[in-house]
């Protein structure tokens, strides 16, 4: 896309002539080649802000005389809790699902459990222990735990180290207002808070004339010409695929207009149906910091977390029905979707005594994907409620999250420089996903035993770690 | 504009030399104005004076009238002048700053205090922060304020940082911003919003925290080791034992609630060795004392400070691009014991900065430069900005510019690691930034969209440039109006073709010749694609 000044200018006459609107000097991107092999699965990650309670989403009931004793007052009822309200799902006989998460009429995510696209991992920690919500998110989304060195983030390391299929200026979208830290790094990635609104504003009546002689103040071969013509291709781009903006979600899927979450997922799904070369889209959900009210008194299926759940739930489900061929292991032809839910940390396994939870530890992770090993909850092992087997009175982590991130990064994504996007770390997968080039489904998980995986060492230089030291 | 071209081949001894010659030239005929460089020196896009230079990178650009008394009186007198920043009346943006907003002169136990909205203190701190860097005089000055804020960053997301930064950035950041380092990074060791940001009230002799005591050495004094040099994992821990017990006063009845207080009874009094000096058991504070005088006494700090003070005036690459300048400013640091004013003045009057426009890759405005600057060279009036802030002011200036900051990941003050906004090129170039750079530039001028949902059709209610005061709106032909704004807004020329894209744009394909009744309607926008072309994002 490097268009030279003396090129452009060339073309300018003909683009007077034409009186196109949108420039037609862009050349048309092509992301996908009819008959190449398929790619690997575009990633979505949902970061929940605050630290979602994860001992009330899977309900470890195979501890239920130290669950129950632990949270007398918030704790979810059992699946064979006849006498209350409203019940958790029984999963595997020994965890629940949260009804809210489960039900058919509002998560649904028990039928994508059974389904086996989705596979839950319980006790998932980073290894450093802050309880601070600030660190554990700034940790997290670096990838490096206890350090911050590091500028930029996993999954702008993820990017630089993949091998580019496209130029697309939307390789990575981060929806919402503030790019994720996770998306730093030296791959430009797109801050996008809404599709409508990502276009140069102004008067209708003049607006297409300025970024004309715009594009063309910025039509030299400097380093920040290139920047800005990145940025018409951006906006060049959205305007081919997806003109006005109007997006019919399918088969019969239902987006809430007014939940933000539901309306980024919508436009996730319609970036990954515009083909506009999408790899990677974060976006956040907060208000899970429970402190106080977690769980309404009469009904603690209900109350503020259950509402924070159901917008999660619902709006992933939405985009799952949205684009099912995407999430269906028998599909070969479509490009497929991995979407991984995390949040900085867990509760803890006390109730505070306010129908609340404080900070804890160990935490429940959500992965769901065709290419996932699903129908399971990943425990590694589990590690109990009993004081002894609690860390600082909070769920102790058995599985490193990066070990979760890193097996779908190189088996669904199909990256397999993981030890440069977690440097430092030693990789411990679970079986979680199936490897991209299997291409059917595998009957059982073959989980990667533990001794043998290899303690990769290495030494790296990323240019944009040192780039303000 | 092929600044990338000029960073290959563009070997420091012409631009040098050049930059050399340049000086030479301002200092025989300084009240010459609009001095130009000789074709040499510049990189395809016609480079600035020196003056204009110097009020684009040691300023936030140059208001009205400024520019005009930077040349009058010639760069030199104009650098020691803005160093001399306490003679110069500031007294006016104080006065509305104290009077408007509470919590700037709180103590605090008062800011500790400070009502249920947790909000209000954060951001009286940051829209006294933009107020002060559209309407003070003290212009180096205010630039270092920003710098330091960066170096020692704290993010008011913190716990109890949030409203104690109101302290630090009166009593560290403004006090010491051109005095000397030493007294400055001892303000900041003092202080309790850094105290609480970087966890070292949590450094106790039983429970030693060593965030602090990495950071003070790694990112506000020696820079980061490599390969135990200039120093250890070792000499972490060890410095850690000498900052056990510096916290503050969390007491809620203390009348110094919020204050420093080192607490003996957290101090760790064994035996340390920092840097190769043995520290003898019982020194008690006096141990960490010790600590800041060896950083600041080590040869890496002085390369260090003066090294980011050249990447902010000069390079993003100053290691690679002028290692001789930082040689120079490093040595000035030695001399002088650590005197801010030295250092800048041993920067801006060199050859490399006198030269560095074209020379080296450029520099390119971050978001908040890039908006002070803007409102400054278009003279928005103080009346303008409505400090009384409140959360439903939702279209006041300020809020609309922290929301757009927001957007641009540089909202002030919300940083979240230790080492500040990052200063390069590379870290302010993302689409959605370019995309925000030109949707401010439009809204500025009144040219943006009123269904536009941040910034609408108009950024400031009642302003834009081109019916600010003291703007002309009268002229004899298009390209008058053309080149008035070029110079007014950039204070150099733009390559030809590019004036003719502006007055094309202008005149919908018309001439310079046409008659300015027939375009006046287009001249908000016409400024718009002055502000927003490269020209003007370069600083």
């Amino acid at each position: 896309m490097a268009i030279t000044r003396r090129s452009f200018l060339q073309r300018g006459s003909l683009l007077a002539a034409s009186a196109a609107v949108w420039p037609s000097w862009m050349p048309r991107m092509v992301f996908r080649k009819d008959g190449e092999d398929p790619s690997g699965d575009v990633l979505i990650v949902v970061f929940a802000r605050g630290g979602y309670d994860g001992l009330n989403m899977v309900i470890p009931y195979l501890d239920e005389g130290y669950y129950f004793g632990r949270r007398p007052t918030v704790a979810i009822p059992a699946p064979d809790d006849l006498s209350a309200p409203s019940r958790a799902y029984d999963l595997d006989g020994d965890f629940g699902m949260h009804p809210v998460l489960g039900s058919p009429d509002a998560g649904r995510w028990k039928e994508w459990f059974d389904s086996g696209i989705l596979g839950i991992v319980h006790a998932v920690h980073q290894q450093d222990p802050t309880r601070s919500h600030f660190d554990a998110m700034d940790y997290m989304e670096r990838g490096t735990p206890g350090e911050k060195r590091m500028q930029s983030g996993w999954l702008g390391r993820h990017l630089e180290t993949m091998v580019a299929k496209t130029e697309s200026p939307f390789r990575a979208v981060g929806m919402g207002t503030m790019m994720q830290a996770s998306l730093r790094g030296p791959v430009p990635a797109v801050t996008l808070q809404s599709i409508a609104d990502f276009h140069l504003q102004g008067r209708t009546d003049e607006i297409a004339r300025f970024q004309e002689h715009l594009s063309r103040l910025y039509g030299g071969d400097g380093w920040l010409d290139q920047e800005g013509q990145q940025t018409f291709a951006a906006l060049d781009l959205l305007q081919e695929r997806i003109g006005s903006g109007e997006y019919t979600p399918e088969n019969g899927a239902i987006y809430l207009d007014n939940d933000g979450f539901h309306q980024g997922m919508r436009q996730i799904a319609q970036l990954i149906r515009a083909d506009v070369g999408l790899e990677v889209a974060c976006i956040d959900l907060g208000g899970w910091d429970t402190h106080a009210n977690q769980v309404n008194a009469g009904d603690t299926t209900t109350g503020n977390m259950a509402n924070r759940l159901r917008s999660l739930s619902t709006g992933v489900s939405a985009l799952i029905t949205d684009l099912r061929n995407r999430f269906d292991p028998t599909e070969k032809n479509e490009q497929g979707i991995t979407i991984v839910v995390m949040s900085e940390f867990g509760r803890r396994a006390f109730e505070n005594g306010g129908l609340g939870t404080d900070h804890g530890h160990g935490n429940a992770m959500f992965t769901f994907g065709r290419g996932i090993n699903g129908g399971k909850v990943y425990t590694n092992p589990w590690p109990g409620l009993a004081e002894e087997d609690l860390d600082r009175g909070d769920l102790r982590g058995t599985t490193e999250y990066r070990d979760v991130l890193a097996e779908i990064l190189e088996k669904r994504i199909g990256n397999d420089r993981v030890a440069e996007i977690f440097p430092g770390h030693i990789f411990n997968y679970m079986g979680l996903a199936r490897p991209l080039e299997m291409g059917t489904v595998a009957p059982t998980p073959v989980p990667v035993p533990t001794d043998e995986t290899p303690e990769r060492e290495h030494t790296i230089h990323l240019p944009w770690t040192n780039s303000d030291r | 504009m092929g600044l990338s071209r000029r960073e290959l081949i563009g070997g420091l001894g012409a631009a040098a030399a050049a930059g050399g010659a340049a000086w030479a030239e301002a200092e025989r005929a300084h009240a010459r104005p609009a001095l130009k460089w000789s074709a040499a020196t510049a990189a395809e896009m016609p480079a600035p004076d020196l003056e204009s230079l110097l009020l684009s990178r040691a300023a936030f650009g140059a208001r009205p009238g400024e520019l005009e008394h930077a040349r009058d009186i010639g760069a030199r007198a104009w650098i020691e002048e803005q160093l001399d920043f306490e003679s110069i009346d500031d007294s006016a943006v104080e006065d509305e700053l104290i009077s408007k907003l509470p919590a700037l002169s709180m103590r605090p136990r008062q800011l500790l205090a400070y009502g249920d909205n947790e909000n209000e203190a954060p951001q009286q701190l940051a829209l006294s922060t933009v107020y002060r860097f559209i309407f003070s005089k003290r212009l180096i000055y205010q630039t270092m304020v920003e710098f330091w804020s960066d170096h020692f960053n704290i993010d008011l997301q913190t716990n109890e940082a949030r409203y104690l930064k109101i302290v630090d950035d009166n009593e560290v950041i403004r006090k010491h911003a051109l005095g000397n380092f030493k007294e400055l990074l001892t303000a900041s060791a003092q202080s309790p919003a850094m105290l609480n940001y970087l966890d070292n009230d949590e450094n106790r002799r039983r429970a030693p925290n060593e965030n602090y005591a990495r950071e003070i050495m790694e990112l506000h004094s020696l820079g980061v080791a490599k390969d135990g040099e200039p120093y250890t994992e070792t000499d972490v821990l060890e410095v850690a034992k000498c900052f056990t017990g510096w916290t503050w006063d969390r007491s809620q009845t203390s009348p110094t609630r919020g204050e420093f207080l080192y607490r003996d009874a957290d101090h760790d009094n064994s035996l340390k060795t920092v840097l190769g000096h043995s520290i003898p058991p019982g020194g008690k504070m006096n141990d960490a004392m010790r600590v800041i005088d060896i950083l600041c006494e080590h040869e890496a700090t002085g390369r260090f400070i003066a090294t980011k003070l050249i990447r902010r005036f000069v390079t993003d690459n100053p290691e690679t691009q002028t290692p001789a300048l930082i040689d120079r400013v490093a040595e000035r640091y030695a001399s002088t014991g650590g005197d801010i004013k030295e250092m800048l003045y041993a920067i801006f009057t060199s050859a490399e900065f006198g030269a560095s426009f074209g020379s080296f890759g450029g520099r390119l405005s971050r978001p908040v430069d890039l908006f002070v600057r803007a409102l400054r060279v278009s003279d928005l009036p103080p009346s303008s900005f409505d400090l009384t802030y409140s959360r439903t002011a939702r279209n006041s200036l300020y809020v609309k510019l922290d929301r757009m900051l927001q957007t641009m990941g540089h909202r002030l003050f919300y940083w979240s690691t230790p080492d500040g906004y990052p200063d390069v090129k590379e870290a302010w170039s993302a689409s959605a930034v370019m995309l925000s750079r030109w949707n401010f530039g439009l809204a500025l001028c009144g040219a943006g969209d009123p269904r536009g949902r941040i910034l609408g059709a108009q950024l400031v209610d009642g302003f834009t440039p081109q019916a600010g005061p003291g703007a002309r709106n009268d002229f004899e032909s298009a390209g008058a109006a053309v080149d008035y704004w070029i110079e007014r807004l950039l204070h150099r020329e733009v390559n030809p073709a590019d004036r003719d894209l502006i007055i094309d744009y202008l005149t919908v394909g018309g001439t310079a010749g046409t008659p300015y009744a027939s375009v006046s309607s287009r001249m908000g926008s016409m400024i718009a694609l002055i502000l927003d072309s490269p020209y003007f994002q370069w600083r």
